[in-house]
């Protein structure tokens, strides 16, 4: 039978346990816990942790963890997997796949001073950002939410990508791009299948569909025009957007749309409420 | 106030201090606040650090923020998940910090790599000898990436971001660099440069993009003959309404623009002509001082005239009224006018405080 520790102090833990409860600095190798509880630094190293919650700074090194619950820098080293990662604080890692990992609370209550930084490779399925973030690595995820400005360097690619903050930022690659109109986005180019700029925001089936943390209701933007400069894709349709230069094949310009130049292939609506310079049809 | 010192292994505690002197290896785990900070050796910090005067010899490693008034260094400091506020900052080894390096004055005589700097005043000499000095072994250099959180070469300072009144690079690589003047010699790189002032650059520079005020009137002015009238003729049709067209205008950029050029003015748009002065943003009114200094020349006839200055014009064919002289040709109308009238003839009635003169012969 697995057995429960209360620890006021540093600890060192090693084999298989039920709850671990922690006040102070711990270290856990070669461990299997069900429940960890920690306040204070804790480094784990070559064990499984089913559910971790901690307040203070982490080091792991090739670990598995179930859920991660954590306020404050975390450095994950070797292949590490989580199942449900929820960072607040600056993470450092070499590799770590998760399947959900969101950066931030989603209550708006809960209030961080800094922007944190992430460095290193996230892989997963969902990402989403509901705190200011710094990348300074890599992010390959299925599916990216962002509730909140992300700055990185280098282009975003997935397969279903949605925007419901301002933005200022490179380019975007993803099969699906949901873009909320807002005058705080800048991008230069997306592409993909199907690009939509809207005003609104109501989740559809497939969105609904997308394992994630966080619960999206109906959005509206600020009536703002968001500005992206290049847009390619097969299906696109804007509302409240600047742009350049738009290439697709089926292509409607909704309303409060300026747009300099736009190519279509098959089908093209354009709003009377829009201004587009030159339409051409390859 | 007390004074510590460390010498060999050891960690020390934080607190309050007058003089501190570390040597051999150290480690900080709480604040710190000390008026003089002397470090030598290794030395890791994991608390923040607050000082007038630290001065860096060794290989430091830092985890928190730092603030002090001056600090010397002279060996090699690494900042990471940090950042570095100091007043003036004079390092002659190596400095790596991957977030932000704040200071009035940073002179870098050695290397640097740093994600952010923002100063007055900024000047990066790559200078490789100092680099030699601190013997990183350059057949290792593919490792520094992982020692030092952020990419470091010997031979160039990288900096991701610069912001300052005055730039100065010799072999530097920057992304982008927000100065009022730059001066780059060497191998000196920059990706986007944002300077409205003055820019030496050396033949053996790269500069990828510029951006100063000349090339923002040229996008303003593109966008300005190309969209904005179609905006204005959409919200003339009433396909869209004010705000619409407002939010559209914004879009753009020109918004304060349009702002700025209709200041508020206590008239209607009648049509009139008005001539009126302004001091600074201040429109001058009837009776202020210094109005009677003002003289308004009209070419051609005029309809009317009310003038708190001086009046001079060729026909009026209607009145005029004027808080200085007066001095045309035909006056239709009356005259009303608290200095001198000069003109050929006056249909009207005259109501002058000063002298009358009527010269037919004008």
């Amino acid at each position: 039978m697995r057995s429960s520790s209360i620890a006021f102090g540093d600890r060192h833990y090693e084999g298989n346990y039920n709850r671990l409860a922690i006040a102070g600095d711990a270290e856990i190798t070669n461990s299997d816990v069900k429940k960890v509880y920690c306040a204070g630094d804790l480094s784990i190293s070559k064990s499984t942790i089913g559910n971790l919650k901690f307040a203070g700074d982490l080091e792991a090194d090739s670990v598995t963890i179930g859920t991660i619950k954590g306020a404050g820098d975390a450095s994950f080293s070797g292949l590490c997997k989580v199942d449900n990662c929820v960072m607040v604080g600056d993470l450092e890692c070499d590799m770590l796949e998760c399947e959900i990992l969101q950066n931030g609370p989603r209550s708006e209550r809960v209030n961080t001073t800094s922007t944190p930084t992430w460095e290193g490779v996230f892989k997963g399925e969902t990402f989403e950002n509901f705190k200011e973030l710094a990348l300074e690595g890599e992010i390959e995820f299925k599916n990216i939410i962002l509730s909140a400005p992300l700055s990185t360097k280098t282009e975003i690619s997935c397969d279903n990508f949605y925007l419901f903050s301002g933005l200022t930022f490179g380019s975007i690659n993803a099969e699906h791009t949901f873009i909320l109109a807002s005058s705080n986005v800048h991008l230069d180019t997306v592409t993909g299948c199907t690009v939509e700029v809207k005003k609104e925001f109501k989740p559809g089936k497939e969105f609904k569909r997308i394992r994630k943390n966080g619960k999206y209701n109906n959005l509206c933007s600020d009536n703002g025009i968001a500005s992206v400069d290049n847009i390619e894709a097969d299906n696109i349709y804007l509302e409240n957007t600047k742009s350049k230069y738009i290439c697709g094949i089926n292509v409607v310009i909704g309303d409060l749309c300026i747009v300099d130049r736009v190519e279509y292939q098959d089908t093209i609506e354009i709003s009377h409420k829009a201004i587009v310079n030159e339409v051409v049809k390859t | 106030m007390k004074n510590a010192s460390l010498d060999g292994i050891g960690m020390l505690n934080g607190g309050e201090y007058n003089k501190i002197e570390l040597d051999g290896i150290s480690k900080l785990k709480h604040p710190l606040i000390a008026k003089s900070v002397s470090i030598d050796g290794i030395f890791k910090s994991k608390a923040k650090i607050q000082a007038d005067f630290l001065s860096f010899d060794g290989i430091s490693r830092v985890f928190r923020d730092i603030k002090a008034k001056k600090i010397d260094i002279n060996g090699i400091v690494k900042i990471r998940r940090a950042n570095l506020y100091a007043d003036e900052i004079i390092c002659t080894g190596i400095l790596v910090c991957n977030r932000e390096v704040n200071a009035d004055y940073i002179n870098i005589d050695g290397n640097c790599s740093a994600n952010t700097m923002y100063g007055d005043t900024i000047l990066i000499n790559s200078n490789e000898n100092n680099n030699q000095n601190a013997r990183i072994p350059s057949k290792l250099g593919i490792f520094s990436k992982l020692y030092f959180g952020r990419q470091v070469k010997t031979s160039m300072s990288l900096v991701d971001r610069i912001e300052c009144t005055h730039f100065e690079g010799n072999n530097v690589y920057c992304k982008e660099v927000y100065a009022n003047s730059v001066k780059l010699t060497g191998y000196s790189e920059i990706e986007v440069l944002h300077c409205d002032g003055d820019i030496d650059v050396a033949n053996t520079c790269t500069i990828g993009k510029i951006v100063g005020k000349e090339y923002n009137i040229r996008e303003m002015g593109e966008m300005v003959n190309t969209t904005i009238r179609k905006i204005l003729d959409l919200y003339k049709d009433g396909k869209i309404d004010a705000n619409e067209a407002e939010t559209m205008l914004s879009s753009l950029g020109v918004e304060n623009k349009t702002h700025d050029s209709s200041p508020s003015v206590p008239w209607e748009d009648d049509g009139k002509l008005r001539v009126v002065a302004y001091i600074g943003r201040k429109l001058l009114k009837k009776g202020d001082p210094g109005q009677s200094k003002i003289s308004v020349s009209i070419e051609g006839d005029a309809l009317n005239v009310e003038a708190h200055g001086n009046v001079e014009c060729t026909d009026i064919r209607g009145s005029v009224s004027a808080a200085g002289n007066v001095r045309c040709n035909d006056i239709r109308g009356n005259v009303s006018c608290s200095g001198n009238v000069q003109c050929s003839q006056i249909n009207g009635n005259v109501s002058s405080s000063g002298g009358i003169r009527i010269d037919t012969g004008r």
